[in-house]
């Protein structure tokens, strides 16, 4: 650790108010998702937005210098995060959005995401309902929505869809709603597909519906993986136990070319990197699993600009000692949107 | 009021119906018959056909091809197409008594005697299956069960069913339901090492007493009553000849036993076969061992289920009998691709060198028929003299009833069954079923069985 | 166990048989059977061949002696891959005739692997029978579809054939379970009938009135397109049969009823456990039966159990007059003042212990062992002695690993209660194949066929035989040798 070198750049992370002009970052090192390290790299952020990214950088006026110890990679995309409770039981609430549902008043908003490094995060409905609603893409910390409709919820899970007021009561009670509904739902509209078994599969294909979709495999997924080849295809992190069965499972998921997208669903923001980890470890592919939470994610939710370092993207950038998916490295400081609004250990850059 | 003459009508009745069945008997022998058939089949090394058997007052005495002589008060009956057989042996079972075992954990006191039910369906049903010989035994709910005992599937009462009554005690090493097998294993030893200390405070008793017993040195008179004191229990000295000497052990006698106890006693003594439930191949080495330590290794019969193919090379070590009850077959799992594995154990026993039997579940009807599994066993590549075996002469040897039951020899009980078929064909039809020289099943007779035939109803 | 390197192609095959059953009761010595692109080319009797067991055999060629060869067996009755509720009933309404099993059954569930190996190589899935209108049955293959799974070889799933083999009805309780009155009870979509048995005969005639008023109106244009009610009207019409799962035997004469009051043209009874009792009635009405599986436990056929009549006498016994006792005050009584009544608790318990108690047969309907007293195995016995058209299916015998009651067993069992040994493949083989709608295609050893065939190591009612060849559209799906 070069800590000399750390002297001044901190004097910038102490401030949080964005400032109009442009920042240079030099880190140590950059990493991209497809596992390029670039090193002697420089970053360029203007506003919310990267610049440029390259060597030897023009740099416009007023332009401030940040020496960073340490690698910087682009920020997480949770690619779904459930919303509350059950809002409503029946079957059909597409007029749904999470982006009405997000509380400001929290104090420390996102703090538990901004320390493990998710920076953007897609909040979706919970999939209790056949057609739950619109999902929403929200950097980390921020008040307002990226995207206030991204993509929305389709549920083949017969367990949370059931209600025995209402109905459904099975799948084929879900299929059927699906078929009465789905032809007046708007051509453009992108579905994410919550389905946990084979039959669930079966069914949707039988439907024979051409709106665009991604499946979400919610479990199971080693009993129908082998019907998902070169898709790519969300999947919980909760999922990530990691047993000889899952470590299999995702091996050959990743030899069918199947392109994996973590969301963390219900459980912790810490659980997203964790999954990437073993995803790591299991195929022995950084890259891969860095694509998982990052590009991979991102093209779930649909929205480029998240998860790169490039130009054009949001500046959702993560400070690590390491590489991110190392488990000795540590977080040092995360910025989203150009802002750096999480710094780990403020008190040792001295 | 109506009853009461309703029930003294109907008694009146029955007995000149009575009367006349006893006066209308044939003045042939009791328990005598000859049967001269299309096939014999004697699990005694030999097959005639076509055969010919006699049986002499309930037992045989003599077996041979056609032209054997037959006495001339014993009456022939002559199926040319039929087979006959010894009948097959249900090793060890619960059925039949009015409940498996008894909350009591340690009950070395119980017995199936008490608990046998001679009209319960199960006997019919085995009947009808061709098993003459049932070893009855508390269930594996225990950790010592209780004695059992081996039957025949015919009679009115518990006595006229018995066959043997020392077929031995139920010891389980696999837990009882809720149990851990620590605990399983801790209330064994607790069991023994609180009989250990009882024994020895009643000796000290005895010799603080002073009452010596006169007859104390006549103990070599086993079970002789010296003190006349009206019960059955023996009141010699040295009836505890397990374990380490103690002072006034040689003075203690049945009597001085807490009744309680007095059956482990007799198996810390020897002198009761003992059947251990293992069921997994765990158990097997637990089982092992602990009668190891306790010298009574000769004495054990394990009973296992198909998971203790993996303990088949301790099993051999051991040297003892096995009977294997359930599914002959155990699955596995992988658990990475969940890919069953299936592992036909009678096979992996057989080559092993095991002596084992197979034991059929309560469901009676389907592939848990005893001949039905000894049929799957040669499906699967046993020698059909194996698989003949398990289902019968096997199970007699380990009830120590060889010459007995399980084989027709000269001697042998007059006990088998007569089979349109092979036993062994699944299309056979048991046809009669003798038991020590009487029938006791007659298919044309099975009112239940017709019924079903002929579709019946009430 | 699967050998993992079988054929992915059809290969044209050719198979050698000493003893080959056609599936129509026929049996012919030295056959040849050829296979050509997945159907039976030839079949050839009397042939001597040069091959004995030991010598290399060309590639495609099998021979095994004393090896019998039967049609591959066809499940009549099967509840593969129907897992309950949940994925494939959907009990918000009693009528969903459109739902097809085939888009909800799960084609990779291993009991298909189990049925292979058990020589079936066709079954036909029946919906289940907790709704009143269970939906549109499938056939299929248990082998040759694409598994979903990741841990499966290829092919080794099931294939639907035909995703629309009939329309299942189920009567009896089974379809009121569940359901219950809307007093007292929170409100949902249970809160309906049935209730009862003839409730569900109630929910069936409605469907149907509604069916034939539905015909009116779409001939008027009067009423919009209903999936429901175009099914019905294909039941009526005869381009579709009809199963109706019936157990009791008032259930069977509900059956024919029904059939008579609408005028079904092709209906069968499915399950049938006292259907013996109307055989006749069966007879004469021309109404084919398939037959479920036989129990395990013999008792639970046998036993009879007490009468309703003993039952009662149990639990109130007549008045036992205190005559004799010497207590004071009971010179003068009425004459019933010292009847021991028992009752409540009492009563349930004496009731409780006196009906037989049986095993429970295990399967997703539990209705089965409420309304099967009367069943025996001799049933597919009775039936065919009585000229009654039936077959035998196995229902969830294949789901476990360790059942040993699979579909060549029931057969056997059938044989051990009265049906020739002819029969008894017959009905496990072609007239399955019929009673599925599938008499052309399956179940027969003939040219045009689809090449689906076993080979056993004896004749495979014995109980020493057992499968060690299983061909499924001509490709090899089991190599159990």
């Amino acid at each position: 650790m070069l800590l000399s070198l750390l002297l001044l750049p901190a004097a910038i992370f102490l401030q949080d108010a964005p400032r109009p002009s442009p920042w240079l970052l030099r880190p140590t090192a950059i990493i991209q998702p497809d596992g390029t390290l670039l090193e002697g790299h420089e970053v360029l952020i203007q506003g919310d937005r990267i610049v440029k990214v390259g060597v030897d950088l023009e740099l416009p006026d007023g332009t401030r210098i940040a020496e960073l110890s340490g690698v910087l990679s682009p920020g997480f995309v949770d690619a779904f995060a459930f919303l509350g409770p059950r809002e409503d039981y029946r079957p059909v609430t597409s007029s749904l959005r999470t982006a009405d549902a997000r509380s400001l008043e929290a104090k420390d908003l996102d703090e538990d995401r901004l320390s493990v490094g998710v920076t953007s995060f897609h909040l979706m409905p919970r999939p209790t309902n056949v057609l739950s609603g619109w999902g929403s893409l929200w950097g980390s910390g921020q008040s307002e929505a990226r995207v206030k409709q991204s993509r929305a919820s389709l549920s083949l899970l017969p367990d949370r869809v059931a209600d025995r007021r209402l109905g459904p009561d099975s799948l084929p009670g879900a299929l059927e709603i699906l078929q009465k509904e789905l032809p007046v739902i708007p051509k453009s509209t992108h579905f994410l597909n919550f389905i946990d078994t084979g039959e669930a599969l079966q069914g949707w294909r039988s439907l024979q519906d051409d709106h665009a979709h991604h499946f979400v495999a919610m479990d199971g997924i080693f009993d129908f993986g082998g019907a998902l080849a070169n898709q790519l295809v969300g999947l919980p992190t909760a999922f990530s136990f990691l047993d000889a069965r899952t470590a299999e499972t995702w091996r050959r998921l990743k030899k069918a070319n199947i392109q994996f997208a973590f969301g963390t669903a219900q459980g912790s923001p810490l659980t997203l990197r964790l999954a990437a980890m073993k995803l790591s470890r299991a195929t022995k592919n950084p890259a891969f699993a860095m694509q998982s939470i990052t590009t991979h994610a991102a093209a779930l939710v649909g929205v480029s600009g998240i998860g790169v370092i490039a130009p054009g993207a949001y500046a959702d950038l993560v400070l690590w000692s390491g590489h991110p998916l190392d488990a000795t490295s540590r977080l040092k400081a995360t910025m989203v949107s150009g802002m750096t609004v999480y710094r780990a250990n403020p008190l040792e850059e001295k | 009021m109506s009853a009461q003459h309703q029930k003294m009508r109907s008694s009146f009745l029955l007995f000149p119906v009575l009367l006349l069945s006893l006066t209308g008997f044939s003045s042939a022998q009791e328990g005598s018959v000859a049967f001269r058939v299309g096939t014999v089949i004697t699990m005694d090394g030999s097959t005639h056909s076509p055969g010919t058997v006699v049986v002499e007052q309930g037992r045989i005495t003599a077996i041979g091809g056609a032209d054997l002589e037959i006495p001339f008060d014993v009456l022939l009956k002559e199926y040319p197409d039929a087979t006959l057989f010894p009948g097959f042996a249900e090793t060890h079972t619960s059925g039949g008594l009015d409940r498996a075992n008894e909350n009591v954990p340690v009950a070395p006191f119980l017995d199936v005697k008490d608990s046998i039910d001679p009209v319960s369906y199960f006997f019919e049903d085995e009947l009808r299956l061709g098993t003459t010989a049932l070893g009855i035994i508390p269930g594996a709910n225990c950790v010592i069960g209780g004695r059992g005992r081996v039957v025949a599937p015919a009679g009115m009462t518990m006595e006229a069913m018995t066959l043997d009554d020392s077929m031995g005690m139920k010891i389980a090493i696999g837990p009882k339901s809720g149990w851990s097998r620590s605990a399983q294993m801790a209330e064994l030893r607790e069991a023994v090492s609180k009989l250990n200390r009882d024994l020895r405070t009643k000796a000290q008793d005895i010799l603080h007493q002073g009452a010596v017993k006169a007859d104390a040195l006549k103990a070599d008179e086993a079970g002789e009553d010296s003190e006349e004191d009206g019960d059955m229990w023996d009141s010699s000295g040295g009836y505890v000849r397990f374990g380490e000497d103690f002072p006034g052990k040689d003075l203690l006698s049945e009597e001085d036993v807490d009744e309680i106890q007095r059956g482990l006693v007799d198996i810390l003594n020897g002198d009761e076969r003992l059947w251990l439930w293992c069921p997994t191949a765990t158990d097997v080495f637990h089982g092992k061992t602990w009668a190891e330590d306790l010298g009574l290794l000769d004495h054990i019969i394990f009973v296992v289920t198909a998971s203790a193919w993996k303990a088949a090379d301790l099993l051999m070590e051991s040297g003892r009998p096995v009977t294997l009850t359930g599914s002959m077959w155990h699955v596995e799992r992988d658990p990475v691709t969940w890919e069953e594995v299936r592992t036909f154990v009678p096979t992996v026993f057989h080559e092993a060198g095991l002596a084992f039997s197979l034991g059929s579940e309560k469901s009676r009807m389907g592939p848990h028929r005893l001949g039905y599994q000894a049929a799957t066993c040669i499906r699967e590549g046993l020698p059909r003299a194996v698989a003949l075996a398990a289902v019968t002469t096997n199970p007699a040897a380990m009830w120590g009833m060889e010459d007995q039951v399980g084989a027709l020899k000269v001697n042998a009980d007059g006990t088998f069954v007569l089979m349109d078929g092979d036993p062994l064909d699944i299309q056979s039809k048991v046809l009669q079923v003798w038991i020590r020289g009487s029938k006791a099943y007659d298919r044309n007779t099975d009112e239940r069985l017709q019924r079903l035939l002929k579709g019946q109803s009430r | 166990m699967f050998a993992l390197l079988l054929p992915l192609f059809v290969q044209d095959i050719t198979i050698l048989a000493d003893t080959l059953h056609l599936g129509t009761g026929q049996v012919l010595s030295h056959a040849v059977v050829s296979l050509e692109n997945g159907k039976i080319q030839s079949v050839m009797e009397g042939v001597s061949h040069g091959f004995s067991k030991d010598a290399q055999q060309p590639e495609g060629t099998y021979y095994l002696p004393e090896a019998h060869l039967t049609p591959g067996l066809v499940d009549a009755y099967s509840f593969l891959g129907v897992h309950t509720a949940g994925y494939t009933v959907d009990e918000t309404k009693e009528s969903g005739a459109a739902h097809a099993l085939s888009l909800t059954a799960d084609l990779d569930a291993p009991g298909f692997l189990h049925a292979v190996e058990n020589g079936v190589t066709s079954a036909f899935l029946s919906p289940d029978s907790t709704n009143v209108f269970g939906g549109l049955a499938a056939f299929v293959k248990t082998s040759g579809g694409n598994p979903f799974n990741l841990y499966r070889p290829a092919l080794s799933a099931a294939k639907v054939v035909n995703a629309a083999a009939a329309l299942k009805i189920s009567l009896g309780l089974d379809a009121s379970k569940g359901n219950h009155s809307p007093w007292g009870k929170p409100q949902d979509f249970r809160s309906r009938r049935p209730t009862t048995r003839m409730g569900t005969v109630w929910e069936i005639r409605r469907q149907f009135y509604r069916a034939l008023s539905y015909k009116e109106e779409r001939g008027n244009g009067l009423a919009d397109a209903n999936a429901d009610l175009d099914i019905m009207l294909q039941v009526l019409d005869g381009r579709l049969p009809l199963r109706i799962q019936a157990r009791r035997n008032n259930d069977v004469q509900t059956a024919l009823r029904l059939k008579d009051e609408f005028q079904i043209p092709h209906m069968i009874i499915e399950e049938g456990s006292e259907s013996w009792r109307a055989k006749e009635l069966l007879a004469a009405a021309g109404v084919p039966v398939v037959v479920g599986p036989a129990y395990d436990e013999v008792s639970r056929a046998v036993a009879t159990g007490p009468t309703l009549a003993e039952l009662r006498l149990l639990a109130n016994p007549p008045a036992v007059c205190c005559e004799g006792l010497e207590e004071p005050g009971h010179e003068d009584h009425a004459p019933d003042a010292h009847v021991v009544k028992i009752t409540g608790f009492a009563q349930d318990l004496l009731l409780a212990t006196t009906t037989p108690r049986y095993d429970a047969a295990a399967g997703s309907t539990f209705g089965r062992q409420a309304e099967g007293e009367k069943a025996t195995p001799a049933t597919p016995a009775l039936l065919w002695k009585a000229g009654v058209s039936c077959a035998i299916g196995s229902a969830e015998a294949h789901d476990s690993a360790l059942s040993e009651a699979s579909l060549i067993h029931q057969a056997r069992t059938a044989v051990q209660w009265g049906l020739s040994p002819e029969q008894a493949l017959v009905m496990v083989t072609s007239k399955a194949a019929m009673l599925c709608g599938q008499a052309k295609h399956v179940g027969q050893v003939a040219a045009g066929f689809d090449a689906d065939l076993v080979l056993w190591s004896g004749n495979p009612l014995v109980g020493t035989s057992r499968p060690l060849l299983v061909f499924v559209d001509g490709r090899l799906a089991a190599d159990l040798r």
